[in-house]
């Protein structure tokens, strides 16, 4: 989409871009995996303790 | 400069994440904390100069910087003390201080970028970096907040990402190549106003997840809460004023167009209900750090308000933030010995602190004097500034509920600590 409508950016930034995203896709994969680990029950109700 | 800093952070975090041995670990610290230093002075000896093609410290990135410098000393401090109480092993210890180096410089960086794609990277780094902190404890519910953390932020930086995109579009049709915040703000009266305008509501939703505004602050709540003091101390003051720092590049951009009073509609109509949803909670929450938590929302929606009206309101906003920086971590290091002496967070169980730790407990009641912005507290003098100007620029309205909501806000629960 970046390619498509707009500007090309510096290919610095494009490269700092794609780390950031691989990265976070990295992070999030990590917690998905965590989440699994911890909860034996895929069962979302687990997850509703922060609450004021 | 900036390159040896970003080398030199990379380095130090890799050896951070890999050394076991506890005297490595605190000399890299303090080494680090003196290259954060050098940073800053050196930015400050070449104010508006372009480093390395994307970054230019203007006067809010250095005024910024020399508040990240300052607090870090504490918060490193605090989380040295705070690692060696929790008896803590190499390898946790290891990511702790890691993650603690990469938020800080990854926030440095961001005050001082001048291209709006390098401070988008350094948002993303913050959020990663902060998911790390907030996971420290490895329990379930710290794996609650992170999850729910990284799940907003990575919205929330969606959001910003299209936003850019909408102003690269906006400024091919103008036919600008460069976008860097200057070349934006040269060009500004060539942009279409529509991708403007999309852009400008799409990065600022982004941003208010990490200033902790109205439609994307839930998020953070749970990260103070659940991340240690010290880390919860960097969220609630030099990651609000990355948010801020975003925001406030881009509305200079906006502020020369047409939709400037749009804009500051949007950014008024969020300011206020923070300002609403921070009393409301904070006047039934018992946990002391959601509290503090909740303050932070309420002071950026008081720094919103004063940079929407604009005039005097805005230097208002800019003393605000900064003042802000240096009450909040305050409270969160004390925070730390409230909960030794008491091991709860709830307000219900503290009391007659004062003869369990006198120096604490003046320190808390100054962090708390100047918290709800109390005569002797220079954030009186920015809420007062604010307030002047909201009246200077016509809007009895939004004063007159502020005023009431400040009221409320201030009588908090707390007192009843001592």
């Amino acid at each position: 989409m970046a390619l498509a409508v707009g500007n090309e950016m510096p290919g610095l930034v494009n490269l700092g871009i794609m780390l950031d995203i691989f990265a976070s896709v990295l992070i999030l994969g990590i917690f998905f995996n965590k989440l699994g680990d911890v909860l034996k029950d895929p069962d979302v109700n687990l997850l509703r303790n922060l609450k004021d | 400069m900036i390159g040896i800093f970003l080398i030199s952070t990379l380095v130090i975090c890799s050896i951070l994440y890999f050394n076991r041995n506890a005297v490595i670990n605190y000399t890299l610290v303090v080494g680090y904390s003196v290259l954060l230093w050098v940073l800053g002075i050196y930015e400050y000896r070449n104010l508006n100069t372009i480093q390395l093609e994307f970054f230019k410290p203007d006067a809010l990135g250095i005024l910024l910087l020399f508040a990240l410098c300052i607090v870090s000393i504490p918060a490193f401090y605090h989380a040295y003390r705070y690692i060696a109480t929790h008896d803590e092993t190499p390898g946790s210890r290891g990511i702790f201080f890691a993650s603690f180096v990469m938020l800080l410089s990854a926030c440095s960086m961001a005050y001082i970028s001048n291209h709006i794609a390098v401070t988008w990277i350094f948002v993303e780094i913050t959020t990663l970096s902060a998911s790390a902190l907030i996971y420290h404890h490895r329990n379930i519910r710290a794996l609650e907040g992170v999850w729910k953390y990284v799940f907003i932020c990575a919205i929330s930086i969606t959001f910003i990402y299209i936003g850019i995109l909408f102003l690269s579009l906006a400024m091919k049709q103008a036919g600008i190549e460069d976008m860097s915040f200057d070349a934006i703000v040269k060009h500004y009266d060539q942009l279409n106003v529509f991708w403007l305008k999309l852009a400008f509501l799409f990065i600022f939703t982004g941003f208010t997840a990490k200033i902790g505004l109205v439609p994307m602050y839930t998020a953070g709540i749970d990260a103070k809460d659940k991340a240690p003091a010290p880390a919860g101390a960097l969220f609630s003051s030099v990651l609000m004023n990355m948010g801020f720092v975003g925001i406030y590049r881009v509305y200079a951009v906006v502020a020369h167009t047409e939709i400037q009073h749009w804009a500051s509609v949007i950014i008024l109509i969020s300011a206020v209900l923070s300002v609403f949803v921070a009393t409301v909670y904070m006047t039934h929450i018992k946990n002391i750090k959601r509290m503090f938590a909740y303050s932070g929302i309420e002071h950026m929606g008081l720094v919103m308000l004063g940079l929407a009206v604009g005039g005097i309101g805005v230097y208002a906003a800019i003393l605000h933030i900064l003042l802000h920086t240096f009450v909040k971590p305050s409270l969160f290091f004390q925070f730390n010995q409230i909960y030794r002496v008491y091991q709860s967070k709830s307000i219900y169980d503290v009391g007659h602190y004062f003869k369990y730790n006198k120096t604490g407990a003046f320190v808390i009641l100054l962090g708390f004097i100047s918290a709800t912005a109390m005569p002797p507290s220079g954030l009186f003098i920015s809420e007062f500034l604010i307030f002047q100007s909201l009246f200077e620029a016509h809007r009895y309205l939004i004063s007159d509920i502020r005023f009431d909501f400040i009221n409320h806000d201030h009588l908090w629960i707390w007192l009843e600590y001592f």
